[in-house]
């Protein structure tokens, strides 16, 4: 595996030479600050560019170029850390020696282009037809989350903790945020993206490297450079423990007991906190929240715990039946109290750590994690697989003591159960 | 041990048999970091009437499942997961409508951890209290699928194709079915399947085949089972018509959801599987997928918001299905119907069609996981593994699509629609 940077002023190259997959993968990413700019807008522009370009108009001819070149798959994403926003327009194709066109990398790389610097703009205003489509297709997405009682309960309560802060918005944005877009936003848009951002490309695979990087060099163009530093976390202040109980149409209960954390040291953060998820929720049935709640009192099915340290905040779930909310409650008190005295879970905290290192071996077999694993380590400065490696076996049970300090209980938010939906008490 | 090599593929399997009638098979990826291993028993949730000798044996629907929940904890009632769990490798059960896995991941501890794998289901004694002891969590995980649309489409689609199949019932079993499986429903289902000769074991990742092979037959040759006497699953005579024609109901989803079927005879098509599946799911794609005029149309009068086909074979039947999500059911429908009552050939789209899927079926290979799945359900369903699979799609012929154009038939067909609330409607 062999890395190698270019940077070009206004857009760096990051690429990972490796002969190990039998596909290719680029990343490039915008990213920006997000108090400067609205997440729905950036979102409907990716969604655009994707969907829409100068040469291939519908959908129906942008799927017969992909096909034409061996399914290359083509999606953005659009993501935040902290208050960076991430735009990211991702390309997946299968190694050119698989295939019989001799020029099949410029194909692709030409293909990419055509989706980043041509998008179906006319007259400075986006395609009616197109807008208006996936305009309607947003809305359906915002409201995809009611689906699932799981993301709602999660989505909502996060809201209902950060009323007043990006942590508790959403990248969809709202229905009217998305009402207030029309076509010249877009095409204003896609200027701001490149003249406001960072821009960064990943590439991965048994690739000439220095000859894709000519190719961007000559090809790619990106008019301004941007220095700006854009925190990766948002730092919520503390609040007073509360609890929300809202009706819903659901036949589960959800329950989510939000934590708040005090700032983390970069050990705690890339290290230890990983090793406290595993120990208190994420540990198969072997973690302490599935001990108490279903092994011990067969209360769920399914709970678990995450830590967001981008806002701040970490959050317990678990889908139960009303009836056993208040014994539920009492036991994950009992295993997050239970994080500060952790001398007994000594050798259930070394399985974790060996659990996380083989975890971190998985991440070697996936060609996206390998690349993400290194892209985030040149703009952040999170540990690469061998830092992760090399670190994870110094953290102590000590260290997770420490940390279980720095949580501090705040809003609980219950989702009832629709009425007579309740089976018996377990 | 035999090597079978997956031809183009430039993979390759080795396949072994345990004196005791355990198969091994063995997929060797000597790029991964990690191995996989699972444990497969050939019977499922549908599996719940079946004779063994002269005696009818009937245990309610979620046995299997309810089993596979007992299994996974040890006679102290701690969980046998944690076994993995403390060499450092992860592990899971899932219960299939056929077929039953117990399975892990890692990347040290081989040896510990095939023999985990290999004693998990073994000499199991069974005890009231933690037989008990499951069924709050199943029923928590009973309610939690009870909003999961997927769950719900599968479902009703299934009681309106069929009459009398076992998938029309909840794998899981219903709560009163949860409510009343008793020990001795769990014991009778695993004396009667959990055996070597019902079983096989797939081990993928970057191993050893001579290795695990080895180590497997180590593991077994101690293991004492009772005489195999192969259980006859019941048979069921399913009529070609659909069992219900129309079927709506409220549901958690905001947009509604349509499934239009089509249930065909398996027999009235003279191409077999698994070629035959994959004529059916190329023609699906060229009349209902990202490229296709049909769909183009739907979308730029705004009437669905998105479309899917496949194919897939129950039992006795090929059933076609398209998914819709539309705010405009009634309007949709029957133009999908009538859009399957007269697909087309298109030479051109097919060609590219199968240029795609020979890529697909190269990189899918890069996906460990997902792969080993694919092969699993392979070999569950054809009893072997299918070699060939990358030169029965470069033969398909403009000949095959035709003569299985012929033969499908499209006049049973039924419709399931997952409706908003009232409430929500209203908001549309």
């Amino acid at each position: 595996m062999k890395q190698k940077n270019y940077d070009y002023d206004s857009f760096q190259l990051y690429t990972v030479q490796l002969d190990k997959f039998k596909n290719c993968y680029i990343e490039v990413t915008f990213r920006s600050d997000v108090r400067e700019c609205s997440s729905c807008l950036r979102n409907f522009l990716a969604n655009y560019m994707t969907h829409t370009t100068e040469k291939y108009k519908t959908i129906r001819e942008m799927m017969i170029a992909r096909e034409e070149l061996y399914q290359v798959g083509i999606q953005s994403n659009v993501y935040r850390e902290g208050y960076n926003l991430f735009t990211s327009f991702c390309c997946d194709f299968i190694h050119p020696k698989y295939v019989k066109d001799k020029n099949y990398l410029n194909h692709i790389l030409d293909f990419l282009m055509e989706i980043l610097l041509k998008p179906n703009f006319s007259n400075q205003t986006a395609s009616e037809k197109d807008f208006l489509y996936l305009k309607e297709h947003l809305h359906v997405q915002i409201d995809q989350y009611k689906e699932s009682p799981y993301s709602y309960a999660m989505l909502e309560g996060t809201k209902e903790l950060f009323p007043n802060s990006i942590s508790g918005t959403r990248v969809l944005g709202t229905h009217e945020e998305l009402d207030s877009i029309n076509q010249e936003d877009i095409v204003k848009e896609y200027t701001r993206m490149f003249e406001n951002s960072y821009c960064e490309i990943g590439i991965i695979g048994d690739l000439d490297m220095d000859k894709i990087a000519k190719y961007f060099k000559s090809h790619f163009y990106k008019p301004s450079i941007v220095t700006k530093d854009i925190p990766f976390v948002i730092d919520n202040p503390l609040q007073k423990p509360r609890k929300v109980e809202k009706d819903s149409i659901y036949s589960q209960t959800q329950l989510v007991q939000f934590y708040q954390l005090e700032p983390l040291n970069y050990f705690e953060d890339e290290y230890a906190s990983i090793i406290f998820e595993l120990v208190l929720g994420n540990a198969d049935l072997a973690d302490k929240l599935a001990r108490y709640l279903r092994v011990k009192e067969s209360l769920c099915y399914c709970s678990n715990f995450h830590i967001r340290y981008a806002g701040k905040y970490a959050a317990v779930y678990v889908g139960l039946n009303k009836e056993n909310l208040s014994i539920s409650l009492q036991m994950i008190h009992k295993a997050m109290k239970e994080m500060a005295h952790l001398e007994k879970e000594k050798e259930f905290i070394e399985a974790q750590k060996e659990k996380l290192l083989a975890n971190i071996d998985l991440k070697y077999d996936s060609i996206y994690e390998i690349l993400e694993n290194y892209y985030f380590h040149e703009i952040k400065g999170s540990p690469l697989l061998e830092e992760y490696k090399e670190n994870i076996p110094k953290v102590t049970y000590k260290d997770l003591e420490a940390l279980a300090h720095k949580f501090h209980e705040s809003l609980l938010y219950i989702l009832k159960e629709k009425e007579g939906e309740s089976c018996a008490e377990n | 041990m035999q090597k079978i090599n997956l031809q183009g593929l430039d993979e390759v399997i080795y396949t072994d048999e345990c004196e005791n009638g355990l198969k091994i098979y063995v997929w060797v990826k000597p790029t991964a970091k990690h191995f996989n291993g699972t444990y497969v028993v050939k019977a499922g949730s549908e599996d719940v009437k079946f004779t063994i000798g002269n005696k009818n044996t009937e245990v309610p629907f979620g046995t299997a499942h309810y089993l596979e929940h007992y299994l996974c904890s040890k006679p102290d009632g701690s969980p046998y997961l944690k076994n993995f769990n403390d060499l450092g490798s992860v592990s899971n059960a899932a219960t299939y409508p056929t077929y039953t896995i117990f399975e892990c991941f890692g990347s040290n501890h081989l040896e510990e951890n095939l023999n985990y794998l290999l004693d998990w289901t073994y000499q199991k004694a069974f005890d009231e209290e933690r037989v008990e002891k499951e069924r709050g969590p199943i029923l928590e995980e009973f309610r939690m699928y009870l909003d999961q649309h997927a769950r719900a489409s599968y479902y009703e689609t299934q009681r309106s194709l069929f009459s009398t199949y076992p998938s029309r019932e909840y794998g899981i079993g219903t709560e009163e079915d949860i409510l009343n499986i008793s020990m001795k429903d769990v014991e009778s289902y695993y004396n009667a399947f959990y055996h070597p000769k019902n079983s096989f074991v797939f081990i993928s990742g970057n191993v050893d085949a001579v290795e695990v092979i080895h180590l497997i037959k180590e593991n077994q040759k101690d293991k004492v089972y009772s005489k195999w006497i192969e259980p006859k699953k019941a048979k069921y005579k399913e009529p070609k018509k659909v069992a219900r024609p129309y079927f709506e109901k409220e549901f958690a989803v905001e947009v509604p959801r349509a499934y239009v079927n089509v249930k065909i005879p398996l027999k009235n098509f003279s191409i077999k599987e698994p070629l035959l599946l994959h004529i059916l799911n190329l023609i699906l794609n060229v009349n209902f997928g990202l490229t296709s005029l049909f769909r183009e149309k739907l979308i730029d009068s705004k009437l669905v918001l998105s479309l899917g086909a496949w194919a897939r074979i129950i039992r006795d039947y090929v059933v076609l299905e398209v998914s819709i999500r539309t705010k405009y059911p009634e309007e949709v429908i029957p133009m999908i119907q009538e859009k399957l009552m007269s697909l087309e050939y298109l030479e051109e789209d097919i060609k590219r069609k199968i240029k795609v899927l020979i890529s697909n079926m190269v990189l899918g290979f890069e996906d460990i996981d997902e792969m080993k799945d694919v092969l699993i359900s392979m070999i569950e369903h054809y009893g072997k593994v299918i070699d060939h699979n990358k030169d029965l799609l470069e033969s398909i012929s403009k000949e095959d699509c035709l003569t299985v154009l012929n033969e499908l038939s499209t006049k049973e067909m039924s419709v399931v629609v997952l409706k908003p609330f009232e409430k929500k409607k209203d908001e549309l």
